[in-house]
């Protein structure tokens, strides 16, 4: 197997203290992995550094073998991300916004747009400005978004929030029909823990800014009834300790 | 090179969708008008010759140095490059596969663009206006000095560009940020009234430099002088304003 994203003792520390400390983790092509944690646990961070948008105190993060922070370029050129919330230039109209994002990758087409516009249900507003969508339409947008030039890698943070039950079934399905069919990684981060459990192959739990478990889905279920009561056994195993 | 391009090709585009660098155009597109209705209006009315034909792309380029162009030179980078930390949207640029090295050249490339855009149509519309209200015979020194007065009146203003990009890296309301620079411009021209020596030191002063050039004889003191002062703001703004862009999270 080989590996998308190898993380290795990743330390960001705000002034406030809170943060990662010393991450360490691998994820393979194809999986999608999930990371849970509490508010203000360290997964946005997390993805943040993953993606550049910060630099780290220490370690380093590796999407396809190359530094995030030294090779940058080719680090994100076969990646799609939503980090935090999905942005969009309001002013301009949902195609346009696409157009931006696709200029950056070779061959893409104004079909290849309309393609994920359909694909996210907003086809019919692709002409509108964005500034009058809903926080689901916006959602869907940004999705399109990490999504046009057809990632090898996916990094999603909470991209169900905002959703309606069809469009999270919608999502989800999407993104195990990308990992299986065409071996796309996704990396996400959710706090709708069923959806979760529904969606990722693995998933890892970060508290107080620390990666406490890593596990298979499969082997999760077969020790716990759901993912959530998995979950709760490792946040009571951490205030343990 | 291709990442640069684009999203030099992606802050065009945001630019011209804003609508405020259209008005900006069509703005300037008045302003030469009025002018030139100015311009007849002396003619006819003291039968005096204000402008001829070579000297009224001049006239025209003063009047956008002083006062048009730093205005909504300052606006439209607030209103698209400040407002982009105001309201998050860097974040969509920042994480596509370009470098923020390569996106901060290719922003400040597209408003030095704009900014030559509008030269361009001042020194079309002058030309014409000029020819056509003050018919004199241009000679080939008064085209080539036109031509260099506006070709390097370019560079005052990409100090100007560099400065406002700096401050709006430690400014985070861009309504705040125009204030503040209007404000700083006001004091300063009110300090040069009492202290002449002050326009010397401050490149706010010498957007109209291209004088230099085409009053006669060429002032080469002058000319260094101003030349190493243009160059040496533009050098610290541009590192303060990188060194803040490159590290923001």
């Amino acid at each position: 197997m080989d590996k998308v994203i190898e993380i290795n003792g990743l330390t960001k520390l705000y002034k406030n203290a809170r943060g990662i400390t010393d991450l360490s983790l691998d994820v393979e092509r194809g999986e999608i992995f999930g990371l849970l944690g509490p508010n203000g646990s360290g997964k946005t961070t997390t993805m943040k550094v993953m993606t550049g948008l910060m630099k780290p105190n220490a370690g380093t993060v590796k999407l396809f073998g190359h530094d995030i922070h030294i090779d940058f370029e080719k680090a994100m050129v076969r990646t799609g991300a939503i980090v935090e919330s999905p942005e969009h230039y309001l002013y301009m109209t949902a195609i346009d916004n696409l157009r931006q994002t696709a200029r950056y990758y070779p061959d893409i087409n104004n079909s290849r747009i309309d393609e994920v516009l359909e694909l996210c249900g907003l086809i019919q507003f692709k002409n509108e400005k964005v500034k009058g969508f809903s926080l689901g339409m916006k959602q869907r947008l940004g999705i399109a978004m990490a999504i046009v030039h057809k990632p090898e890698l996916i990094i999603l943070d909470e991209p169900l929030n905002g959703l309606d039950v069809e469009g999270m079934i919608y999502v989800r399905n999407m993104l195990k029909h990308l990992a299986e069919q065409d071996k796309v990684t996704v990396f996400l981060s959710s706090h709708l823990i069923h959806d979760v459990e529904l969606t990722c192959t693995r998933v890892g739990i970060v508290l107080q800014g620390k990666l406490r478990a890593v596990e298979s889905m499969s082997d999760i279920l077969k020790s716990f009834d759901s993912l959530e009561n998995y979950f709760v056994n490792e946040v009571e195993k951490n205030a343990a300790i | 090179m291709q990442p640069f391009k684009v999203a030099f090709v992606n802050e065009i585009e945001r630019m011209l969708k804003r609508k405020k660098a259209v008005v900006v155009l069509v703005l300037a597109f008045a302003t030469i008008i009025i002018q030139q209705l100015g311009v007849a209006g002396i003619n006819m009315g003291l039968g005096l010759r204000a402008a001829s034909s070579a000297n009224f792309p001049l006239l025209s380029l003063e009047l956008m140095c002083l006062l048009i162009l730093p205005l909504f030179t300052t606006l439209v980078v607030i209103d698209t490059f400040s407002s982009e930390f105001n309201n998050n949207t860097i974040k969509i640029s920042y994480l596509k596969p370009v470098t923020r090295f390569k996106l901060f050249i290719a922003k400040i490339l597209a408003y030095v663009s704009f900014v030559g855009m509008i030269l361009v149509v001042v020194l079309i519309l002058s030309l014409i206006v000029g020819l056509i209200f003050n018919p004199t015979v241009m000679s080939l020194n008064d085209i080539i000095k036109i031509l260099v007065a506006y070709i390097i009146t370019i560079i005052p203003f990409t100090v100007l560009i560099l400065f406002i990009a700096m401050m709006g890296q430690y400014i985070k309301s861009p309504v705040g940020l125009f204030f503040l620079c209007l404000l700083m411009y006001i004091v300063l021209t009110g300090v040069a009234i009492i202290l002449p020596s002050l326009k010397n030191m401050v490149f706010i002063f010498n957007l109209n430099w291209y004088s230099i050039f085409t009053n006669t004889p060429i002032s080469i003191s002058r000319l260094i002088n101003v030349t190493c002062q243009l160059l040496g703001y533009g050098a610290i703004f541009f590192a303060a304003a990188f060194h803040s862009f490159e590290k923001r999270e």
